[in-house]
C-alpha cells in the first residue's frame, strides 16, 4: 500500500525554515489557495476544539475522579473558585520573569556589542557561551539561591535569558553576507563602522527569536526556584499540587504559566513589528 | 596532533618499504586524524570554558563575601573528594549516584527522539495531522515542564516511567522542530535518482530523507542531551529520590551538608561538559562518514 506523500516533488535547499517545499504551489490556484487556508486556519481551530472535547470525554465518562483528572471545565471552574490565589501567585512569578528577562536582555546585549567590537574573542566567547549553557541550569539553583537569597528568582531567570539572548546575539552578528563585509572594508571601513552599518542589522532578527525563546525560559527558571522554597509564586502552586496529588491545581497553574508565556510573547512579537522595519532601512544610508 | 600519526607510517617498519608510499594517507587515516584533531580542539575548548568558570565562582565569592560556612571554592571540592582522610568515602557518596543520573538521562533521550522522529515522519507523511496537532505542540510548549512534572509524578508515581516521561518531554520538541526541518532538506537530485528508478515515496523517505535528516538530529542532539541531563535531575529531585539530583535539595540533611552540595554541582558541571563534548564529536564524526556536504549522493 503506497503512502501518498502529496505527490510532489521533493525540494533542496537550506532547511534552516521549516517551510514544506510541496506548500509551494503555483500561484492563482483557485482549489489549491482554499485547501491552503483550511489547512492553515481551518485545521488548528478544528484540532485545538477536538483535542479539548477528548479532554473533556475523557475527564468525564472514562476517569470519572476529577481529583485525577479534571476536565477543562472544572479546571476554569478552580481558577474562578480560588482566584484571589491564582493571581497573587501569577503576579509574583510574572514581575520576577519580566524582570529577569529585561535583565538578561540588557546583560547579553552589551556583553555581544563589547565582543563583536573586539573580535578576537568572538568565536572563544561563542563557544565558552554554548558550553555553559549545556550545565542544566536547575544543577545551579541551589548555588545561585545561596549567592542572591531574595533576589535569587530574578536573578536565575536572568542567567537562562542570558545566555539564550546572547548566544542568539552571536549567531546573529556573525551572519552578515562575506559580500557586504568586503564591500565595506573595500570602502576604508574598520571594525566600527561594519558593525554599525551591516552586523547589527543581520542581529535583529536572530534577537528577536532568541528572546522569543527566551520568554519561557525566564518563566520556567523563576518557577523552579520557586519550587526549591518560596512563599509566593507559581511553584509553590507545584508544589501544593504534587503534595495533594491535586492535577486540578496544577492544571491551573500550568494554565496562569502559559498565560505569562503568551502574553511575554505577544509583547515580544509587538516589539519586533515595531522595531525591525527600522533597521532594514538603515541599509541605504552611505 | 597530527605528527605523531605521520611519524609513525614514516617510521621504520619489520618491512622497509621503498618510498612507494607517497605523502597521501588513505581515507580512514585522514578521517581518524581529523577526528583527533578536532577532539583536541573541542577538549581545549571545554578546558578553557572550565578555567573561566572557575575564576567566575572564585571572583563571585570573593565580590558577594560569601560566609565559608555556606560557600565552597574549588580548592574545597578539591579536598573534599581527594585530599580529605575521607576523602574516599566522600567520592563514593557522590559517585556511586551517577550511573542512576546517566541511565535517567539515556531513557529520556532516547525515548524523546523516537516519539519526536516518529512525529516528525508522521507530520511529514499527513500534513492534515500536522496541521491538527501541532497547536497543541504549540501549546504545551508554553507550559512550564514542572506542572507536566506534577501531572506525571501524580499519575504516574514515581519509578522509571514517570523519569522516562519528564525527561523525554523535554527532548521531544527540539528532535521533533529538526527532525521536520530535516526531512524536508533532501537534496532534489537524490530523490529524483530514486524515482527514476521506480521507488515509491515511501522508499523515499526511507532510504533518503531519513539519512538527511540524520544531520539534523545530531544537531538537535546538541540541545537535546543537555535537556535530557536536566530533565533526569529535575525528575530525581522531585520524584525518584534518586542519582545526583537528589542532593540538590538533600544536602543540608547530610553531615558536611555544603561540601556535599558544592561537590555535587561540580560533578555535574563536568559531566555535562564531558557529555557535550562526546555529541559533539558524535555529531562530526556522523557528517563526516555520511559526508552529507558533498552535493552528489
Amino acid at each position: 500500500m503506497a503512502i501518498q506523500v502529496d505527490g510532489q516533488d521533493a525540494g533542496d535547499g537550506p532547511a534552516a525554515e521549516q517551510r514544506d517545499e510541496r506548500d509551494d504551489a503555483p500561484a492563482g490556484d483557485r482549489a489549491n489557495l482554499i485547501v491552503t487556508a483550511v489547512r492553515l486556519v481551518l485545521l488548528p481551530f478544528v484540532g485545538v476544539f477536538t483535542g479539548l472535547l477528548i479532554w473533556y470525554l475523557v475527564a468525564r465518562f472514562v476517569i470519572g475522579d476529577s481529583r485525577l483528572l479534571a476536565s477543562p471545565l472544572e479546571v476554569v471552574q478552580h481558577l474562578q473558585d480560588n482566584w484571589g490565589f491564582y493571581y497573587r501567585n501569577t503576579r509574583t512569578t510574572a514581575i520576577r520573569s519580566g524582570q529577569g528577562l529585561v535583565i538578561g536582555v540588557g546583560l547579553a546585549v552589551s556583553t555581544s556589542i563589547l565582543v563583536a567590537v573586539f573580535t578576537e574573542i568572538e568565536r572563544l566567547s561563542l563557544r565558552v557561551a554554548t558550553t555553559v549553557f549545556a550545565i542544566p541550569t536547575i544543577a545551579l539553583a541551589p548555588v545561585v539561591s545561596i549567592i542572591f537569597e531574595d533576589q535569587k528568582f530574578v536573578a536565575f531567570a536572568a542567567f537562562a535569558v542570558y545566555f539564550v539572548v546572547f548566544i542568539a546575539l552571536m549567531v546573529g552578528l556573525r551572519s552578515v553576507d562575506a559580500t557586504v563585509t568586503d564591500l565595506i572594508r573595500a570602502l576604508g571601513g574598520g571594525r566600527l563602522r561594519l558593525l554599525r552599518k551591516a552586523r547589527i542589522q543581520a542581529a535583529v532578527p536572530s534577537f528577536f527569536a532568541g528572546v522569543r525563546v527566551a520568554v519561557p525560559a525566564a518563566v520556567i527558571n523563576v518557577v523552579i526556584i520557586e519550587t526549591l522554597g518560596a512563599e509566593s509564586g507559581l511553584g509553590v502552586g507545584i508544589i501544593g499540587a504534587m503534595s495533594a496529588l491535586d492535577s486540578t491545581l496544577a492544571w491551573g497553574v500550568g494554565v496562569m504559566a502559559s498565560a505569562i508565556t503568551l502574553f511575554g510573547y505577544g509583547l515580544n512579537a509587538l516589539l519586533a513589528k515595531l522595531i525591525a522595519p527600522r533597521f532594514s532601512a538603515a541599509a541605504d544610508t552611505a | 596532533m597530527a605528527t605523531p600519526v605521520e611519524a609513525h607510517e614514516e617510521g621504520t617498519g619489520p618491512v622497509a618499504e621503498p618510498a612507494s608510499q607517497p605523502a597521501e594517507t588513505s581515507p580512514r587515516r585522514e578521517e581518524f586524524k581529523d577526528l583527533v584533531r578536532r577532539l583536541f580542539t573541542e577538549v581545549g575548548l571545554v578546558l578553557i570554558s572550565f578555567v573561566i568558570l572557575v575564576a567566575l565562582w572564585l571572583v563571585v565569592i570573593r565580590i558577594y563575601d560569601l560566609h565559608p560556612f555556606y560557600a565552597r571554592r574549588p580548592p574545597d571540592v578539591f579536598d573534599y573528594l581527594f585530599t580529605d582522610p575521607e576523602a574516599a568515602a566522600n567520592r563514593t557518596l557522590i559517585f556511586e549516584r551517577v550511573p542512576a543520573t546517566l541511565r535517567d538521562m539515556l531513557i529520556g533521550y532516547v525515548a524523546g527522539t523516537l516519539v519526536g522522529l516518529s512525529l516528525a515522519l508522521g507530520f511529514y507523511v499527513s500534513r492534515t495531522a500536522k496541521a491538527l496537532v501541532m497547536p497543541w505542540v504549540l501549546i504545551f510548549q508554553t507550559i512550564p515542564i514542572l506542572v507536566f512534572i506534577a501531572l506525571i509524578v501524580i499519575w504516574f508515581g514515581r519509578g522509571l516511567l514517570s523519569v522516562a516521561l519528564i525527561s523525554g518531554l523535554i527532548t521531544f520538541f527540539p528532535t521533533l522542530i529538526y527532525a521536520t526541518a530535516g526531512l524536508s532538506s533532501a537534496s532534489k537530485e537524490s530523490c529524483d535518482l530514486l524515482r527514476v528508478y521506480g521507488a515509491s515515496e515511501w522508499t523515499i523517505l526511507l532510504r533518503v530523507r531519513l539519512i538527511y535528516s540524520l544531520r539534523y538530529v545530531t544537531a538537535a542532539a546538541k540541545i537535546a542531551v543537555p535537556g535530557s541531563l536536566g530533565g533526569a535531575l529535575l525528575a530525581e529531585l522531585l520524584a525518584t529520590g534518586e542519582g545526583v539530583g537528589y542532593f540538590i535539595t538533600s544536602y543540608n540533611i547530610l553531615p558536611r551538608a555544603y561540601d556535599v552540595l558544592w561537590s555535587s554541582v561540580g560533578v555535574i558541571v563536568v559531566l555535562a561538559s564531558a557529555i557535550y563534548t562526546a555529541v559533539t564529536m558524535i555529531e562530526f564524526w556522523i557528517n563526516g562518514r555520511f559526508k552529507i556536504d558533498s552535493s552528489v549522493e
